[in-house]
């Protein structure tokens, strides 16, 4: 495992922090009811994003599910925008048309998100396929849950990603749940990484909260080019499955055992405490002042988005398609 | 100038020239690069440009993401299914994200130019799941544009429109219209799509149909005009959206409409026209409009059942004379076109 240089460590940081910050201020507003869509928070799966999109270029590709934040975020998406889109506004990065479950922002690659389980993963196979045609070394990568593996889909994209050896990298997010129904009731045991395997260079991740494994895993499939690569990422969600509320709220999913992850399992815990036994030349000011950094950006996205206006009522046709009507 | 080819030549020029003039254009499919490729419809361009012609795995569905994500990253991916149930198993990336992908993202993650070659098969037994005409499915879904051509010049220009569009386009071609010949443009040329097409002006009865059926439609013709019945043929092309501007024109002009189309009636495209002539024009009709559509069954095998399964010129002049309050013009059963199989 290479050693992360100290400025990554702190843009690891600050990318976790701002995913964390931002999700906790959609809790905090959602009860206003301005936000009127569904939220798939990504509080407790921040690392898997933060650690494999540390280790992207601009120029390389991620496309995303349901449960987008983290990945636009990580991606370098635009805060403002995102907030717009949640608000429902024109100045939102999708015009207010998608809403939680479809963030884009295009100028850093993160090229978009379906709500529907398992199929923008072709999606991103057919890019990555673009990108071997023209000779590039563009990376694309595919985020998805445990419960694409349920899908057919997945196995006929990993068929032509290995047929055509594609750069591309399936990072699983595997918290166990499909909505509320627990892994045990809707696959065999184990069996994801065996099917992977079947077609791709194959990572199991040990613990989804360490940024420093993640990156180190994304680093070494991307320098040795084992493509196409399966990243396999056990990782905790903290809230329901959609809505602003904790699952220690919610209290269907073992509270005891929620909240026993929550402490043990937290990424943002994990690499602030590995920051200080790693970093001894880390000062608290440099934390203190991402702390801040990220807490004004938020403010002043959610501020901006409050103050946007909202799409104009004749634009749906336009938006839809260029035909003539 | 009196160069005649049939449509399959016709379909398989536009994808020369296309591919010429564009190098981001692919094609994709099961069988685009086998000897008897499409129907003749990809050997050339599989002989031209081999590097851009690529057989598909049987994964239609991952396929036609897979196309999408070409598109998204530049490509203009032509997707060929050799019947058009094939593409039945991917309406989860046409109806969720490939008819949505411009409209979900505000225009801002770009369009999908993607088209998608669907072939409808019939007669020689092709049974039910190799001869549907499934063009209504598709045509219920906002941003996915559906053509449907009859003739040769036609399936030329709106096939180069349809290359050359920014929105996905259905392509749906009857086999039956594969042989059909006619005088083609040598040159690149396009069709608008949305557009529909007058193919005979006439003050009587306005007829309107798409595809195969018009092939029917233009047998009988030449009888009523002998009668001194002056019929308007509207050639539809585009399904989707559906030019009702042209149909409303016309039936002003005319007062009565037959409408056909070899789909089946419930929800398809046939009610979606007399729906909305009923809505804005009723007051120009002087006859209720009479239709044309499939029995409310899938196809039988068995050829005697088969052949009187689908509409003829006949049931035409039926419908043409009821809707004049005329006798019914008899005796114009003339044959269908016959295909001696095997696909």
């Amino acid at each position: 495992m290479c050693k992360i240089e100290k400025d990554v460590a702190l843009q690891i940081l600050r990318n976790l922090l701002l995913i964390r910050e931002v999700e906790k201020k959609i809790i905090h507003l959602f009860s206003q009811r301005q936000m009127r869509c569904p939220v798939h928070l990504s509080i407790g799966e921040e690392a898997s994003a933060v650690g494999i999109c540390q280790v992207l270029k601009r120029d390389d590709m991620v496309f995303s599910n349901h449960r987008c934040h983290a990945h636009y975020l990580a991606k370098g998406g635009d805060v403002m925008r995102m907030f717009a889109e949640l608000y429902g506004r024109d100045a939102g990065c999708c015009s207010g048309m998608g809403g939680s479950m479809h963030l884009v922002d295009q100028s850093v690659n993160m090229m978009g998100s379906s709500s529907i389980v398992a199929s923008s993963i072709p999606i991103a196979v057919g890019a990555a396929w673009k990108k071997k045609l023209e000779n590039s070394q563009v990376v694309t990568v595919a985020f998805f849950g445990d419960a694409a593996m349920e899908e057919g889909v997945v196995y006929e994209s990993m068929n032509f990603a290995a047929l055509h050896g594609l750069s591309v990298i399936f990072v699983c997010e595997d918290n166990g749940l499909a909505t509320y129904t627990p892994i045990v009731d809707r696959q065999p045991n184990n069996a994801i990484a065996k099917r992977a395997q079947a077609f791709m260079y194959y990572r199991a991740i040990k613990r989804g909260d360490d940024c420093a494994e993640i990156f180190g895993v994304a680093n070494e499939i991307i320098t040795n080019k084992q493509y196409p690569a399966f990243i396999h990422v056990p990782v905790v969600r903290f809230t329901e499955h959609v809505g602003p509320k904790y699952e220690t709220e919610v209290g269907v999913v073992d509270s005891k055992n929620i909240q026993h992850q929550m402490d043990n399992f937290c990424p943002v815990i994990f690499w602030e405490r590995y920051l200080s036994q790693s970093y001894t030349c880390v000062t608290q000011t440099e934390i203190q002042d991402i702390t801040l950094s990220v807490e004004k950006i938020i403010d002043d996205a959610v501020i901006f988005a409050q103050r946007s206006a909202f799409p104009k009522q004749d634009c749906l046709n336009k938006i839809t398609w260029e035909v003539r009507q | 100038m009196t160069r005649q080819i049939t449509m399959s030549q016709a379909i398989a020029e536009a994808t020369v020239l296309a591919m010429q003039k564009d190098k981001s254009i692919f094609v994709i499919g099961e069988g685009v690069k086998d000897h008897k490729g499409i129907f003749g419809t990809t050997l050339e361009v599989n002989q031209k440009f081999p590097e851009r012609v690529f057989e598909s795995p049987l994964s239609e569905d991952a396929m036609t993401g897979i196309c999408a994500g070409l598109a998204l990253a530049g490509g203009r991916p032509i997707l060929v299914h050799q019947r058009i149930e094939f593409m039945m198993l991917t309406m989860n990336q046409l109806v969720n994200n490939i008819s949505k992908w411009r409209f979900l993202f505000g225009g801002k993650a770009g369009s999908l130019p993607i088209v998608i070659r669907a072939i409808v098969g019939r007669g020689f037994g092709q049974s039910a799941q190799h001869s549907q005409s499934l063009q209504a499915l598709v045509s219920h879904i906002p941003g996915l544009v559906v053509v449907m051509p009859a003739t040769a010049r036609s399936a030329k220009g709106l096939f180069l429109s349809s290359i050359n569009s920014n929105d996905p386009v259905i392509f749906i071609e009857h086999r039956f219209c594969h042989s059909e010949t006619e005088y083609v443009p040598e040159d690149y040329f396009e069709i608008t799509l949305g557009q529909a097409k007058v193919l005979q002006t006439g003050d009587d009865v306005t007829v309107v149909s798409s595809s195969y059926m018009l092939h029917e439609i233009l047998k009988v013709l030449p009888v009523f005009k002998e009668k001194g019945v002056d019929v308007e043929l509207i050639d539809l092309q585009t399904l989707n959206p559906l030019d009702f501007e042209t149909i409303i024109e016309s039936v002003k002009k005319t007062g009565r409409l037959v409408v056909a189309d070899l789909s089946w009636y419930s929800c398809g495209i046939v009610p979606t026209i007399v729906a909305y002539v009923a809505e804005h024009a009723f007051s120009y009709l002087k006859a209720p409009i009479k239709t044309i559509t499939l029995p409310n069954t899938p196809t039988p095998c068995s050829w005697p059942l088969e052949e009187n399964y689908y509409p003829n010129s006949q049931n035409v002049a039926d419908k043409i004379s009821e809707v004049l309050g005329m006798p019914v013009v008899e005796g114009t059963a003339l044959a269908s076109k016959t295909f001696n199989g095997p696909f």
